[in-house]
């Protein structure tokens, strides 16, 4: 449990409007631990998810370091960048971002192809939907569920490929505090039986709560280190 | 179902046009193509089912002995026999007429030396031609027009009879006595051409230096190969053929340029989302081109069955249009529409690849 899968160090992001530098990240310091379900809780715009895309190898940090289970996110070549993220990292949205010209099934189908992991899928992804509750609604379209069951295939769909970190940018903010809890219930369950490592980005506190270790976040710098609620 | 499939029948209507696009460069392509090398083709064939080795024409002329009339002298007739090696010879005077706004090339013949180099009319309805007045028309015409033996027709200011109808394929498709055409286009002892036959094919070449060589203001045109000469004796020929080649592809490209970049607009957070799956720069590529490639398929299949209507129609209305589609201009169609579907899709994919994965997902 306390093995290190993700390492920050000394990471800042300054963003460059017209002659205008503005910081987003000021030295940001993190690690979490495999199998730990953490979360990053803070203010809109506090830089909150551009510390995840960050970590996701989808935005490019302006200094420091990032270590994701020993491989170097920041200095790596785009290249093997785009390949560990695509086997490694599993991403959930706020905006569930599926694809809506492909079904429940298809969703999940591509980004096992992505992953390489294409071989023997039919099933994997029948045993995803199983478990996140929609098997019934594979061959349904993603704009005929609702934003509940869209949550539960966009996990799915992160998780189909067995990354080695769930990452979770507001992953309720669409959703009711039902469907909120909902979610909630199941990443916590992954977590448990699975053993899934889960980095959530959130705003709101109550949630941050039902994780393992929140960072509280605050323009830019992370204030509290992974204070363990639970 | 894969990415490609699920985008195009996500959006018909605009995979519709792409198709059409295609469709109609294709259509385009094939139908002119064919028209062009159907008159050529048919027209070469029935001059060398006439069934000599060569025609002796004036030097100088164009395989397109029809638009010059009597040019050579009869007595030539003689010269040619003569020649060692010669077995027949059957001059040929030719015109042109319009009738019921059709263009026809009318072949005065002398019956008994037309059928002595081998292309013997075979008359399927009626007899041959025997006196002046008379005319035997090709079974073409006969469908195209209606006409049939018996029945009186005014061609060039005189009226004939219609005393037979011919097999089509051979020679022109109006025949009548050469010594009447000379007649009547005051062309007395004149002829436009001699159809000549060897006594053996391997003495043709020997049999057509002899002629040039010994009949002054002459030149033999092998039949053999007489389609080639005709194409390349058309000036312009091969440019309208690359002129319409090139509007086929411009056409599809600039229409699938068109419409990938557009869709590429629309999809830009489904780009995103893919990249944050992890998707290479290459798999969006090859995502953008299957489809572009899919679109072009389907533009080239309607294509040929546009195509093959047009040409069923065409035939039908006008009966003496050949449109000739060949498996080489098949080929090229195939390869010009999906060439152009993956060539102006690339572009396209070229941008959804260098998105920037953040910028794409919050796209609006």
């Amino acid at each position: 449990m306390n093995e290190r899968i993700i390492t920050v160090e000394g990471l800042t992001k300054d963003y460059k409007i017209g002659n205008v530098v503005v910081p987003a990240l000021r030295g940001i310091d993190l690690e979490v631990h495999r199998g730990e379900f953490a979360s990053v809780v803070g203010a809109s715009g506090c830089g909150k998810s551009t510390l995840l895309y960050i970590l996701g190898g989808m935005l490019r940090a302006t200094r420091g370091s990032v270590w994701i289970d020993g491989f170097d996110m920041i200095g790596a070549r785009n290249a093997s960048r785009t390949r560990f993220l695509g086997k490694n990292l599993g991403f959930v949205f706020q905006r569930f971002n599926l694809i809506s010209s492909l079904n429940v099934f298809d969703n999940l189908k591509i980004s096992c192809k992505i992953a390489g992991s294409a071989r023997g899928y039919e099933e994997k992804i029948n045993e995803m939907l199983r478990y996140v509750g929609i098997e019934h609604k594979a061959r349904m379209k993603p704009l005929d569920l609702s934003q509940g069951e869209q949550q539960r295939v966009a996990i799915a769909r992160a998780l189909v490929k067995e990354p080695r970190i769930l990452l979770a940018d507001e992953p309720t903010g669409n959703l009711d505090s039902e469907n909120s809890d909902k979610i909630l219930a199941l990443f916590r369950t992954m977590n448990t039986n699975l053993g899934q490592t889960i980095l959530m980005i959130t705003h709101n506190r109550r949630l941050a709560d039902m994780t393992d270790r929140t960072f509280e976040m605050k323009d830019g710098k992370i204030l509290s280190n992974g204070a363990s609620p639970r | 179902m894969n990415l490609a499939v699920a985008n195009i029948l996500q959006h018909k209507i605009r995979s519709l046009i792409c198709i059409l696009a295609v469709c109609l460069g294709i259509t385009l392509l094939l139908i002119l193509v064919g028209m062009v090398n159907g008159s050529i083709n048919e027209v070469a064939k029935r001059i060398q089912n006439v069934g000599g080795d060569m025609i002796v024409q004036q030097a100088g002329a164009t395989s397109f002995f029809a638009l010059k009339s009597g040019v050579l002298p009869m007595k030539l007739l003689e010269a040619i026999r003569e020649i060692p090696r010669v077995q027949a010879v059957s001059p040929v005077l030719t015109w042109t007429v319009t009738f019921r706004n059709q263009f026809y090339v009318v072949y005065g013949i002398e019956p008994r030396q037309f059928s002595s180099i081998g292309g013997e009319l075979k008359i399927i309805q009626g007899r041959h031609l025997q006196n002046a007045g008379e005319l035997v028309i090709d079974s073409r015409m006969a469908a195209a027009t209606g006409i049939s033996v018996g029945e009186t027709i005014d061609l060039l200011a005189s009226k004939f009879t219609v005393v037979g109808i011919a097999k089509e394929g051979i020679g022109a498709r109006i025949f009548l006595l050469l010594t009447e055409l000379q007649s009547l286009l005051q062309q007395q002892d004149k002829v436009s051409m001699f159809f000549v036959k060897s006594t053996s094919p391997q003495y043709i070449k020997e049999v057509a230096e002899d002629i040039e060589e010994r009949v002054k203001g002459v030149k033999c045109q092998l039949l053999e190969n007489f389609a080639d000469e005709m194409t390349r004796s058309m000036v312009g020929l091969k440019e309208f053929m690359a002129a319409v080649t090139v509007t086929t592809l411009a056409i599809s490209f600039l229409v699938i340029l068109l419409a990938m970049y557009t869709t590429i607009m629309e999809r830009t957070r489904e780009i995103g989302i893919l990249k944050s799956m992890g998707a290479s720069n290459l798999f969006v590529v090859k995502s953008i081109l299957s489809e572009s490639t899919l679109l072009s398929i389907g533009g080239v299949i309607t294509g040929y069955l546009l195509t093959f209507s047009a040409k069923y129609y065409l035939n039908r209305i006008y009966p003496l249009l050949t449109v000739e589609i060949t498996f080489y201009w098949v080929l090229v169609g195939t390869f010009l529409g999906i060439a152009a579907g993956i060539l102006g899709a690339f572009y396209p994919a070229l941008i959804a690849a260098r998105q920037d994965p953040v910028r794409a997902l919050n796209y609006e």
